[in-house]
């Protein structure tokens, strides 16, 4: 087995992660003497496995293949699967009276004014939404037996169908699963070799659209996930790669693929989640306790918020959505799954986003996008409107020549014919006209910024943007302006940061359960203990699962979090549960438990009651494997270096900065040429996968983690 | 392509600020939004979503709005008029409320708050922020505060005219406890009332920190600019998007009342070069009962029917609102005066949409679906067991009747009604909540409206009491006057509602607007009213049946069969 033990002994091994994207598959691979190794090729969508094993068979030796300790990929094969709806049937069982749940979705459309929208089609066809008489209540409590002829009926309408899975999805079966149960094991001695998923294995808490959405698409991933990870782990196995995969969580931990194949509705979010990961790790060596981690690419851009190293989580997510507009309300436009994630906000503003002018004459960008192809205006592939990217060309803040390290030609002169034309449109000149995209893209950032922090509650002001991607760099400083946040960091290695993540998150399994606990005020120890008994009950599942994978690992850590709520209130808070260390026994760890819930209110709401009580009704539990140290200070060697041809003659371009500061000759330097003292701007960082703009009135240096820190001066 | 100074830096400058103001407002209201729908206490608010908020300026113009429901939204301009001239300058750390429906409300159970925002000098405000939050339950007669057979105001719960619930920062707790004393639902008002004010405290400290960066003066320049932009955007976009002409529909109201049972409600929609004027004349004088609504809610409605069918994302703002020309006949059904009923005004200004939305399709034909299922507003209530506490419970269940056809395909199945778009709640909340079973929620696929694209079929629950003594007031639109269908397309089918008593085996009629009560064990089951269809279905177009009953056959299998 290719267990990771906890940090330590990682470093005479190899480390590999590979970020599989439709277009490209990085790979990024950790030496034994922590340098790391990079790789990027075309991806091979019809069979993933076969960039991933020649990509390793031509950078790793035979024996350092066998060296390989840790295999672990992001992938987006899950939201893929589901965004191209692939044609296989799959079926759905519900209580009676409730197989339209699936459809009826939450009854309000995403966008206000928008009257031809259309929702997602449903993952089941109706005639294989199928129920079964028997009900609980919202107590557990069983109120009809669960009718058994109705599950023959079932079993007789599957035999035959030719479905790829089954979903179980019953109300209230949150509170007692029983029933569920019941009618998987008589599927199965049934129809043996069926795949099932159950909803109280899965999403074990109220509201049974959500519940019913989580399993459908779990049950519709299951085969396609299987046979993905079957294929991977053969084709690792044929080039001596024998450690079990590991796979990125939505979460930003990862799981083994033997336990992704049974729950791959955990994995939706896996691409997006490690570039975050990263950004904690990287936060924690370089002593910032509060970061939004920023990633910008081709067609959107990413925020989410790092507290104390720890990544904000949301409970839920929705695979295919589309770009939401910057703010956690825009719901509906995709599935609806319940799993942690990432708690990212994403807006449709990237280095291919389009420029336009509205009919009230106000210059926009996006979230149309020119995606791939045509490109950019000065990709020279056709593209005829000026795009974010055009503008930073306009700007001179792009190479002239060419990007990505000399592999991407640039047309200069089709990004200021595009820039060109709509400058014309405004009656501005044409690099005013780019300083405004510019400007209005990082005014669409900003948005994004503003709804992981300020609608949570936080004040952007005492956080370090760090900004990452491959535009990443390009409007960290004018976006922490914006935000007025005190310092920007950028990376080592911007364009593949993201594929750091991956080799330095937890292993971890996480269970959810329900239950309603309220805080009595007389014994709150009690209350305390009951939760605490809950709370043992899931460690030891996750314990368990998690050893079922990992049997030579060390003992793992355990988080519990509590979801907390006034009485009466309908949304809950996630509060961590007090260790076991805090002084006053339960009665002490209640009263802090409640502290918090209060401290947290105020701060996510605005107000707090201290005088109402309190109930929990739900609890997460994680148990995790710690990756070993992400170590910067030793990557950073692989990449700030003198390249051995020599420093390069000194450079100038000119660039814009806009009507206020205006145009200056600006100094062009590498990474390494930047030192701990701090260099003024105007000033430009120029790698192969990335660009930094360092603007006028702003210093940049260099920090011992390699990152580029920029501060207004 | 837009008129655009000729000033070179000048305009540029605008060009960007434009779109920087109004995406940094437009974040202050949603942030103001998320608050809410995050510390709310009612499941009305926080499941249901039924509260909007909103930004406005120092003249009390509204600047920005939340995501929220159009169906509040256009009383904000009437009550911010209306708080300017009743209260002048208000104070620091003031919030004033209101739920008086001739004192800047639209009915009793929504309440609107308003905070003025200062800045660090100044003795008058720079901005106000707004939220309107539905109330579970105001006091009055009927549990929820709302009923089509109140004969007035009077019996229409607490009403509160425009008056500071916060005086310098201070809340005016006696208030309160009056509130507290008259509601049936005191912990979830005051909660809910509690989130609002945080709310507004929101929006207020982001719009500080807005002004402060952009400087207060460039601010209001740039408001300025905004909302004259947005109204230039808004004329070119009549002009280019919807056709001149003059255009009408009628429909009627199942409003039950003694002195009129089918009020019709009429308008004309006049569009010339880029003015668009909508002319209610024609509609029924107000009835007795509670299905008026004020002028206030004609607003959001002509709103949302402009607005809709526009092809550019223009936000709504007091730019976008001058552009909005009415004729609203005064003592209307539309237009009521105190002291008329207007509680159950939600069911007529949904009415009023589908009827300007269809006089608007006549106008800019193969855009705008068919007008969609009546809604379901079923309110139940009563006391919990003794050993339960033994207190008042109200609970509003709010149901989607799903679309009417579209131009491109069938309605969509189960979406809230176009002008409000609230959540439905979840079976398993209301279990967990009311001592209510929820016994199918579902799809009848074999009732709608056909047509060439039908409507979405028929939307059912039913509900099992598990309390004697339950009360049901409800309102399931369109029990006699159905959806009407568009381009050949046929009528909706109409709302029905039936009980089956504990331990029977046959089923009742009950009233799909009206009030009786359920005891334990009884099944109440609500079938919503279907939208109309859209295009002539095409055996009709074959001859084979010119049936224009919108009752058809299980022919019509429901989406995703």
């Amino acid at each position: 087995m290719g267990d990771r033990t906890p940090s330590g002994s990682a470093s005479n091994t190899w480390r590999v992660g590979v970020d599989i994207g439709g277009t490209f598959t990085d790979f990024v691979i950790l030496t034994p003497d922590d340098k790391l190794e990079r790789v990027k090729l075309l991806s091979t969508p019809d069979d993933y496995s076969r960039a991933i094993t020649s990509g390793l068979r031509d950078s790793l030796s035979d024996a350092a293949r066998a060296g390989i300790s840790a295999f672990v990929h992001g992938t987006t094969v899950a939201t893929n699967a589901i965004l191209e709806e692939t044609s296989q049937k799959i079926a759905l069982i519900t209580t009676r009276g409730f197989r339209d749940v699936l459809e009826l979705r939450r009854a309000r459309r995403p966008h206000l004014y928008e009257l031809n929208w259309e929702p997602p089609a449903p993952l089941v066809d109706r005639e294989l939404r199928l129920e079964v008489g028997g009900r609980m209540d919202a107590q557990g409590a069983m109120v009809e037996p669960l009718n058994e002829a109705d599950i023959d009926a079932c079993i007789a309408t599957l035999r035959g169908a030719g479905v790829a899975a089954v979903a179980i999805c019953l109300i209230n079966s949150y509170a007692n699963p029983s029933h569920e149960r019941q009618v998987a094991k008589r599927i199965a001695a049934a129809l043996p070799g069926l795949r099932l998923t159950c909803s109280s294995e899965l999403a074990p808490e109220p509201k049974e659209f959500e519940r019913t959405s989580t399993t459908v698409v779990n049950a519709f991933l299951l085969p396609i996930v299987h046979d993905y990870l079957t294929q991977l782990e053969t084709s690792l196995a044929a080039i001596g790669v024998t450690p079990q995969p590991q796979v990125m969580q939505s979460d930003g931990t990862t799981a083994s693929a033997a336990m992704v194949r049974e729950r791959p509705f955990l994995i939706i979010e896996s691409g997006p989640a490690a570039g975050v990961v990263a950004a904690a790790r990287l936060a924690e060596q370089m002593g910032r306790s509060a970061i939004i981690a920023f990633d910008m690419g081709g067609t959107t851009a990413k925020a989410c918020l790092v507290k104390d190293h720890h990544v904000a989580l949301n409970d839920e997510l929705e695979v295919g959505a589309a770009i939401n507009r910057g703010s956690g309300f825009m719901r509906g436009t995709g599935h609806v799954v319940r799993a942690a994630c990432v708690d990212l906000t994403e807006v449709g503003s990237g280095g291919g986003s389009i420029a336009w002018i509205d009919g009230g004459g106000a210059l926009r960008v996006g979230p149309k996008s020119t995606g791939a192809n045509p490109g950019p205006a000065c990709y020279g592939l056709g593209g005829t409107e000026a795009t974010v990217t055009d503008a930073h060309v306009v700007l001179g803040y792009l190479n002239p020549d060419a990007i990505a390290g000399g592999k991407k030609r640039i047309h200069r002169d089709l990004a200021h014919q595009a820039v060109s034309a709509l400058a014309t449109k405004l009656a501005v000149s044409e690099r005013d006209a780019a300083y405004g995209i510019f400007t209005v893209a990082t005014a669409t950032m900003r948005r994004a910024v503003r709804a992981v922090s300020v609608e949570r509650g936080y004040d952007p002001r005492q956080f370090t943007l760090v900004s990452f991607g491959g535009a990443g760099g390009l409007h960290a400083a004018a976006l922490a302006t914006e935000l007025e946040m005190p310092e920007v960091a950028v990376p080592i290695a911007p364009g593949l940061f993201s594929s750091l993540g991956l080799l330095f998150s937890d292993v971890a399994v996480t269970r959810i359960g329900s239950c309603r606990v309220v805080f009595d005020a007389q014994a709150p120890g009690q209350s305390m203990q009951a939760l605490e008994r809950d709370v043992a009950a899931l460690a030891s599942e996750a314990s368990a699962e998690l050893g079922r994978h990992h049997p030579h690992a060390q003992a793992p850590v355990v988080e519990a979090f509590a979801s907390v709520q006034y009485v009466g209130q309908s949304a809950t808070l996630s509060i961590a549960m007090p260790d076991s260390a805090t002084a006053g026994g339960p009665t002490g760890r209640a009263s802090e438990l409640i502290r918090g819930f209060h401290r947290a209110h105020q701060l996510a709401r605005g107000h707090a009651a201290e005088d109402e009580s309190i109930e929990v009704t739900g609890l997460r539990v994680r148990v995790a494997l710690r990756a070993p140290p992400l170590r910067f200070r030793e990557l950073a060697r692989s990449f700030v270096t003198v390249p051995s041809t020599g420093v390069p003659p000194a450079t100038r371009r000119e660039m814009y900065f806009g009507p206020a500061l205006g145009a200056h000759m600006t100094p062009i330097i590498a990474r390494y040429q930047l030192g701990a003292t701090p260099l003024p701007g105007p000033l430009l960082i120029e790698e192969s996968e990335s660009t930094i703009v360092v603007p006028p009135g702003f210093d940049a240096r260099l920090d011992d983690t390699g990152s580029v820190l920029i501060r207004p001066r | 392509m837009t008129q655009v100074q000729a000033s070179s830096p000048a305009a540029m400058v605008d060009s960007v600020s434009l779109e920087v103001a109004r995406n940094g407002l437009a974040a202050i209201a949603d942030e103001m939004a998320i608050s809410h729908v995050r510390s709310a206490y009612s499941s009305v608010a926080r499941d249901m979503l039924d509260f909007s908020t909103a930004v406005c300026d120092s003249q009390g113009r509204v600047i920005a709005q939340g995501l929220s429901l159009a169906i509040q939204l256009g009383a904000i301009p009437r009550l911010m008029k209306m708080m300017i001239a009743r209260v002048g300058v208000p104070g620091r750390g003031d919030v004033y409320f209101v739920n008086h429906p001739w004192q800047g409300g639209v009915h009793v159970p929504d309440v609107f708050f308003v905070k003025p925002v200062f800045l660090e000098t100044g003795a008058a405000p720079v901005a106000y922020t707004v939220i309107v939050s539905h109330m579970v339950d105001m006091g009055g007669r009927y549990a929820g505060s709302i009923s089509p057979s109140a004969a007035s105001i009077f019996e229409e719960g607490l009403m509160i005219p425009l008056v500071p619930l916060v005086k310098a920062g201070v809340v005016n707790q006696p208030i309160l406890d009056l509130i507290a004393a008259n509601v049936r639902d005191p912990s979830s008002v005051l909660g809910d009332i509690r989130s609002a004010l945080g709310a507004l405290e929101t929006g207020a400290t982001q719009f500080q920190d807005f002004a402060r960066r952009t400087g207060a003066e460039a601010l209001a320049g740039q408001i300025e600019r905004l909302l004259d932009a947005t109204e230039r955007a808004t004329r070119a976009a009549f002009r280019r998007d919807i056709p001149d002409g003059t255009a009408s529909a009628e429909d009627f109201l199942d409003s039950k009342a003694p002195d009129n049972p089918n009020p019709k409600i009429a308008c004309t929609v006049v569009k010339k070069g880029d003015r668009i004027r909508f002319d209610f004349a024609g509609t029924s004088p107000q009835v007795a009962g509670g299905f008026n609504c004020t002028i206030a809610d004609v607003m959001s409605v002509a709103a949302f029917a402009a607005r809709s069918v526009l092809s550019e994302d223009i936000p709504v703002n007091d730019g976008f609102y001058r552009c909005l020309e009415f004729d609203v006949p005064e003592g209307s059904l539309i237009n009521a005066q105190y002291p008329a009923g207007v509680s159950a005004r939600g069911s007529t200004v949904c009415r009023l949409n589908d009827v300007a939305m269809a006089a608007m399709a006549n106008l800019v034909p193969g855009q705008l679906p068919a007008a969609p299922g009546g809604r379901g507003a079923i309110f139940f209530s009563g006391q919990r067991a003794q050993k339960d506490g033994g207190k008042a419970w109200v609970f509003l269940d709010y149901l989607g009747p799903g679309w009417g056809g579209r131009p491109m395909g069938e309605g969509v199945p189960g979406l809230s009604h176009p002008l409000v778009n609230a959540a439905n709640i979840p079976v398993e909340t209301i279990e967990q909540q009311f001592p209510l079973r929820v016994s199918e929620y579902a799809l009848a696929s074999d009732v709608r409206g056909t047509g060439l694209h039908a409507s979405a079929a028929g939307v059912v629950r039913e509900y099992v009491a598990l309390n004697d003594d339950t009360t049901v007031n409800q309102e399931l639109i369109r029990d006699v006057h159905t959806a009407p269908g568009v381009v050949g397309g046929h009528a909706g089918t109409p709302a029905l509602a039936q009980v089956r008593r504990r331990g029977g085996a046959t089923w009742e009629s009950v009233p799909a607007i009206g009030l009786f009560k359920l005891n334990a064990g009884d099944t109440l089951r609500c079938q919503l009213s279907t939208g109309g269809g859209y295009g002539i279905p095409v055996k009709d177009a074959a001859g084979v049946s010119g049936s224009s009953t919108a009752q058809v056959a299980s022919s019509a299998p429901a989406r995703g069969a």
